[in-house]
């Protein structure tokens, strides 16, 4: 291949890896064509929604997993145990659950840039990145996402069926997974209700594990009917707990996401007693109308009802003239610690030929400044993509699990995965089964 | 409305097919797109018509596992049509890609000067070179996609490579 073909494939790839989502699908009876922009116009939501707008139904097919690991039981009293402290001496969880290979788009070549590794559940240890387990997802599905609670045992795992031949087509299947002293593990379906015309987006698990939080869009936009829910879903009786749901364009943006950790938009804090989830709000700025990400917090025991109007506020993305390039957040991935009290977000500036990429948190006593938890500055390449993100943080942001990637491609080779804690970077193991810039794991 | 309520099984059956397809396929597909308009929220908007055109012509097609195929196609006329739709290019005085601020930062100068090169491609020789180097289709492949013939694709492929950089040399 000469060298223009080489430039050629490493800047259409690049660039397309600069498009993370799509928005949601609306279907409607009469589609009108989509209006063409003028190049250059501020198209009406800057915010790109991704993929997954994964409408389900239930699921008939039955996880046969026959793994030595896999014990299958009840556990009595429910099936979540009791939250654990769940740290290693360097304040990082001990285990990780990964979803690796082809999780949608990327099975289906010749769309695909880059080979992929299989489709796997894979339960590994953070500090060796020895892996523990390896779980195949059943005939015709694929692990979609995985959200864990906050002992680093209980996980809650996801499948979707990808065969258009099966019917129901678009179902998505829940899996309870434990992890065993020693790494065996504990794999239980859920019979959490078929969700229809709703495609599910982000999930989070409460730190207890007793609860799956979820938002969901409807992939049929009705006239009259919501088109955004905030879902609560009991783990021990498959039931549905609370319920709000709105038509706010703002909720709208951001709480498009693909199930799993990295997303960070659904957050449970306070002890499992609330729920925060980002919104992006519309306000002008010097004749411009811009999105800024803004945080609204729900108390779970609020009635089912509103969105909206049983949430409130409580942090928005600072505006102030002054504020320096540094300090200011990636328009999108903002997250909240499970105390409720920190905002984490990342930035990313290219000056002077460099490129510097921040993590930072706003605390709720100086919502406008941010502490630099941790900043890395690097002289890129000639042509090159950037990945800089929280992937976890433990309650109060202290300790964190963070990637970041400055480099002509994107891979296991350059890409940095590590905890940062005091301002210090310390390297952990890669993730198993890389797909592009970002691992699809909890912790 | 849930699907248990849809009074019509053939718009049920279309919705769920093409809503999975949607989940499996859009991004990879509006990925596509934007390589091609260089423009993220045009290339949402080709593959939303894309995927609406086939929730209406569900019940018309003969073979429903050909349609990726048909999405493909659809998607690639999309963008011949934005492109002559525009009414001027998205291309500034520079030569440079217009995009987001965050893309930016994503691009070096260098993808961005690659970039740029291939938007002054003849539609047909950008899609060629796109389909071969981006989404890595043989010949064949990229020749029933672009409903063309086999040496056409390849005659298209020579001459956008050569173009391009004849552009970079030009440009350096």
């Amino acid at each position: 291949m000469n060298p223009v073909e080489d430039q050629v494939r490493a800047a259409t790839r690049a660039q397309a890896q600069t498009l993370r989502e799509v928005r949601p699908l609306r279907l409607t009876q009469a589609p009108q064509t989509a209006a063409w922009r003028r190049p250059g116009a501020r198209a009406r939501r800057t915010r790109i929604f991704k993929t997954w707008i994964a409408p389900a139904t239930a699921a008939a097919a039955v996880i046969a997993l026959a793994i030595a690991l896999v014990i299958v039981r009840d556990i009595p009293n429910g099936r979540v145990a009791p939250p654990r402290p769940a740290v290693t001496g360097t304040g990082v969880p001990p285990y990780y659950v990964a979803v690796t290979g082809p999780i949608g788009w990327y099975a289906y070549a010749p769309l695909s840039p880059s080979p992929s590794p299989p489709n796997v559940l894979v339960i590994g240890e953070t500090l060796t990145g020895k892996r523990l387990a390896t779980v195949t997802p059943p005939s015709g599905s694929r692990f979609v996402g995985v959200t864990g609670a906050a002992d680093d045992r209980t996980f809650v795992v996801s499948t979707m069926r990808t065969s258009l031949t099966a019917s129901p087509a678009l179902a998505v299947t829940w899996y309870l997974l434990q992890i065993a002293p020693g790494g065996g593990y504990i794999l239980q379906r859920l019979d959490i209700p078929d969700m229809r015309s709703w495609g599910v987006q982000a999930i989070a698990l409460s730190g207890s594990g007793r609860e799956l939080a979820m938002t969901l869009a409807r992939a049929k936009r009705e006239a009259g009917s919501p088109d955004f829910e905030l879902r609560i879903y009991s783990v021990a009786t498959d039931k549905l707990v609370r319920e709000w749901s709105t038509n706010d364009e703002s909720v709208l943006g951001p709480g498009i996401t693909v199930p799993g950790p990295q997303d960070q938009g659904l957050t449970w804090v306070d002890g499992d007693r609330a729920l925060v989830f980002p919104t992006l709000v519309r306000v002008s700025r010097h004749g411009e109308i811009i999105e800024r990400p803004t945080e609204r917090r729900i108390d779970v025991t609020a009635a089912s009802g509103d969105l909206i109007a049983n949430s409130r506020v409580i942090w928005s993305l600072p505006l102030s003239p002054g504020a320096a390039a540094a300090d200011r957040c990636d328009p999108f991935g903002a997250s909240v610690t499970a105390d409720g009290k920190t905002v984490l977000c990342t930035s990313r500036t290219l000056a002077h030929g460099r490129v510097t990429l921040a993590w930072l948190a706003f605390s709720a006593s100086a919502p406008h400044v941010p502490r630099v938890l941790y900043k890395v500055t690097v002289a890129p390449p000639r042509a090159y993509a950037v990945v800089v993100a929280f992937l976890w943080s433990d309650a109060s942001g202290s300790t964190s699990i963070v990637e970041w990637a400055v480099a002509r491609t994107i891979s296991p080779s350059t890409t940095h995965y590590g905890a940062v804690s005091h301002g210090r970077f310390r390297p952990l193991p890669p993730l198993p089964g890389f797909i592009e810039a970002q691992p699809k794991a909890a912790w | 409305m849930d699907y248990a309520d849809t009074a019509d099984p053939v718009a049920d059956t279309a919705q769920r097919h093409v809503t999975a397809l949607y989940q499996a396929h859009a991004l990879a597909l509006a990925r596509l797109a934007l390589v091609i308009l260089g423009d993220h929220a045009a290339a949402e908007d080709v593959v939303q018509d894309a995927f609406l055109g086939l929730y209406r012509r569900w019940d018309s097609l003969d073979d429903t596992s050909a349609a990726l195929g048909y999405l493909r196609t659809s998607v690639l006329n999309g963008c011949r049509t934005a492109i002559k739709r525009r009414s001027r290019p998205a291309i500034t005085a520079s030569g440079a890609p217009l995009e987001s601020a965050e893309a930016s930062v994503l691009l070096g100068e260098e993808h961005r000067a690659v970039l740029a090169a291939i938007r002054r491609l003849p539609a047909r020789q950008r899609e060629a070179l796109v389909l071969r180097y981006y989404a890595d289709m043989t010949e064949e492949q990229t020749a029933r996609a672009m409903g063309v013939s086999r040496g056409a694709v390849k005659s298209a492929t020579s001459r956008a490579i050569a173009a391009v950089g004849r552009m970079l040399r030009e440009g350096s």
